[in-house]
């Protein structure tokens, strides 16, 4: 079962320091835990960090061995990291692009296998009919489907997910995270999603990590985390969690309390 | 129900698969008509030539050389052959390693000649021709394209080598590509301006692409520097295509993209390096060869990459038959024929399938 540990996580970029101390709880298998906090506050560098190897100062541990002491092809069989920006508009279909990515890094299944994985992910992701279809003529959010199944086509054990569900309709954010999910939970691995939609964080994660510039701001389990005061603090807007008919949490922005910070 | 929905899930995948299979079924006979079509454009150059040999002549001939007087088998045989074959592997060489630059750096613009590797092979030469004018016949042969081979090579180098200072990104490695092109055809330049009007001359010659100074040897060099080369661009075949989904995913993906494109650099520095330095420019092939195949075949660079290679192979050896027959008697450089017919080719092929191929 795989077991995430981020302690004391320190990246710079440019002479910047982008993050600052960043120690995150320990991330256990079939968790989904929820990446959230406002713009550039270092949510892709962290995930990036996380599955590309920048430089870091701190610690990463997968399994307990720290990342740094695994081979760049282990690294990349083990983590596997959606982008924020969806595939290019090139002349491939989606079906050319799966494949070429499961046989590019050296997956170790059969034929037969890679394509059940491959026609699996499609269905699933409704990308059937759009299989043979070049990708420079599908939708933005087709695309961007794509790109997850790119990212899931190696059945990684770390899924890193950058806003996945971006430039998706209603249906299909809620079908791409339960398809994260459920991915997480059958097969023991941790998914990290950022999300900037925090009623589908709430809905869809088991552990949120807030990031306000660079630093953690909160970890925990979603409804503990967020409060009123965090949004106001890290967002800085006035809002409120109301729980729905159904019991479940709802978060509702009514204003920005207070200028941006210049 | 739940039964009912399994069977339409299978026969869905199954949907998927046979479809597929007819893709690319009909790719794999593309692959072979452009083969084909190779093959055809080479039969065509061999038989077209100033001396006047028909097809039926030359055929004979080169399947039963011992019934030629003299005459006619030097001219088959020293002359036509090789002729053709060159155009063949040249075409092959650059238009495949046209298609590897374009997709590592994804910039449908680059080619081995914007990269500058070309003008520094033309730099190399002059720079021979200016140093040594003296030095003729053997050592001219065997001189002139090791000079023009080293230099491209110290030009790919550089070019590897400033890039990789500064993280190789692609439109680093281009930028530096069109300086080196500025920087080896001003150096052209100021050896001319200090050489004699008949070594400027020479040099103007050389730099103009010219199929018919090839014998033997250099088919046999060229052809076997692509038979080494290919097969690793084959092997590559899946880490091309997967780079067509853009950098960032791919990087994403764990593919080390910096390394397969200092991998890919290195096969074509060393593919148009031996192209150009027996035949001279013949930029257009390297750009346009690999943009039809990538019409005709899609991206897939399983049939890409051979596709590549029969376009290219197929366009030179067409070029390089109008080069013999356009102008009765005489043979124009093949240079000018590549530009002045392929290019309107290429504008109409552009506009008629534009948006077929789409980059970012
Ligand atoms: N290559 C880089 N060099 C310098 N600074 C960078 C680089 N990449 C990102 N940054 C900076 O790091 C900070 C965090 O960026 P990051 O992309 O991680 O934010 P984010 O939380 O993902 O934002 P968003 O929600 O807008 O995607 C920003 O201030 C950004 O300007
Ligand atoms: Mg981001």
């Amino acid at each position: 079962m795989a077991v995430m540990q981020v302690s004391d996580l320190g990246v710079r970029l440019s002479g910047r320091e982008i993050l600052k101390g960043v120690t995150l709880p320990t991330l256990q298998g079939g968790q989904v835990v929820g990446l959230v906090g406002p713009n550039a506050s270092g949510k892709s560098t962290l995930l990036r960090t996380l599955a590309l190897g920048r430089a870091f100062s701190g610690e990463i541990a997968l399994d307990g061995a720290p990342v740094l002491s695994l081979s760049r092809r282990d690294r990349a069989q083990r983590l596997s990291l959606m982008p924020q920006t969806p595939p290019i508009g090139s002349t491939l279909t989606p079906f050319e692009l799966l494949r070429s990515y499961a046989r590019a890094t050296r997956l170790s299944v059969s034929d037969r296998d890679l394509g059940q994985r491959m026609a699996g992910l499609l269905g699933q992701l409704g990308l059937l009919p759009d299989a043979h279809r070049r990708l420079n003529e599908l939708s933005g959010g087709k695309r961007q489907l794509v790109g997850l199944c790119l990212a899931m086509i190696g059945e990684p054990e770390y899924l890193l997910l950058d806003e996945p569900t971006s430039a998706l309709d209603l249906r299909w954010q809620l079908t791409a995270l339960s398809v994260a999910r459920d991915f997480a939970r059958d097969r023991g691995a941790v998914c990290i999603a950022a999300l900037h939609d925090i009623n589908l964080a709430l809905r869809f994660c088991d552990v949120l990590v807030v990031l306000d510039q660079g630093r953690l701001a909160a970890a925990g389990a979603p409804e503990e985390v967020m409060t009123a005061e965090l949004l106001a603090r890290v967002y800085g807007v006035s809002a409120r969690l109301e729980r729905c008919s159904q019991g479940a949490p709802v978060l509702i922005a009514d204003a920005v309390a207070q200028p941006a910070p210049v | 129900m739940s039964k009912a929905l399994h069977e339409g899930q299978e026969a869905a995948t199954s949907g998927l698969f046979d479809q597929y299979r007819r893709i690319a079924l009909r790719r794999a006979v593309t692959v072979a008509a452009l083969l084909l079509l190779a093959g055809l454009a080479f039969l065509l150059d061999i038989t077209a030539g100033p001396a006047g040999l028909g097809f039926g002549d030359v055929i004979s001939g080169i399947l039963d050389p011992a019934s030629l007087d003299r005459r006619t088998h030097v001219i088959i045989w020293d002359v036509r052959l090789p002729d053709a074959l060159i155009a063949l592997v040249v075409g092959a060489a650059l238009s495949l390693a046209g298609v590897e630059t374009q997709t590592t750096l994804n910039n449908p613009l680059a080619s081995p000649f914007t990269l500058g590797i070309s003008a520094a092979a033309t730099l190399g030469a002059a720079f021979f021709i200016v140093v040594a004018p003296a030095v003729g016949g053997f050592g001219q042969t065997l001189l002139l394209p090791a000079f023009a081979f080293s230099f491209a090579m110290i030009a790919a180098a550089a070019i590897l080598g400033f890039s990789g200072l500064h993280g190789g990104s692609s439109t680093t490695i281009v930028l530096y590509g069109i300086a080196l092109v500025f920087l080896c055809e001003a150096m052209t330049a100021a050896l001319q301006y200090v050489a004699s009007a008949e070594v400027i001359q020479q040099i103007v010659f050389w730099n103009m692409g010219n199929l018919t100074r090839a014998g033997w040897p250099e088919v046999a060099v060229v052809a076997s520097v692509l038979a080494v080369i290919l097969p690793f661009s084959l092997r590559d075949v899946w880490r091309l295509t997967a780079l067509r989904g853009g950098e960032d995913q791919a990087r994403s993906a764990g593919l080390s993209v910096t390394r397969i494109r200092i991998i890919v650099m290195i096969r074509v520095a060393i593919l148009s390096a031996v192209a150009v330095c027996f035949v001279g420019t013949i930029g257009f092939v390297g750009l346009v060869g690999p943009h039809i195949a990538r019409m005709l075949l899609g991206e897939d660079h399983r049939f890409l990459v051979p596709g590549a290679c029969c376009t290219g192979a197929a366009l030179l050896s067409l070029a390089s038959w109008l080069s013999k027959v356009i102008v009765p008697g005489a043979i124009v450089p093949v240079y000018i024929i590549t530009a002045i017919i392929g290019v309107p080719v290429f504008l109409v092929l552009i506009s008629w399938r534009r948006k077929e191929t789409s980059w970012q």
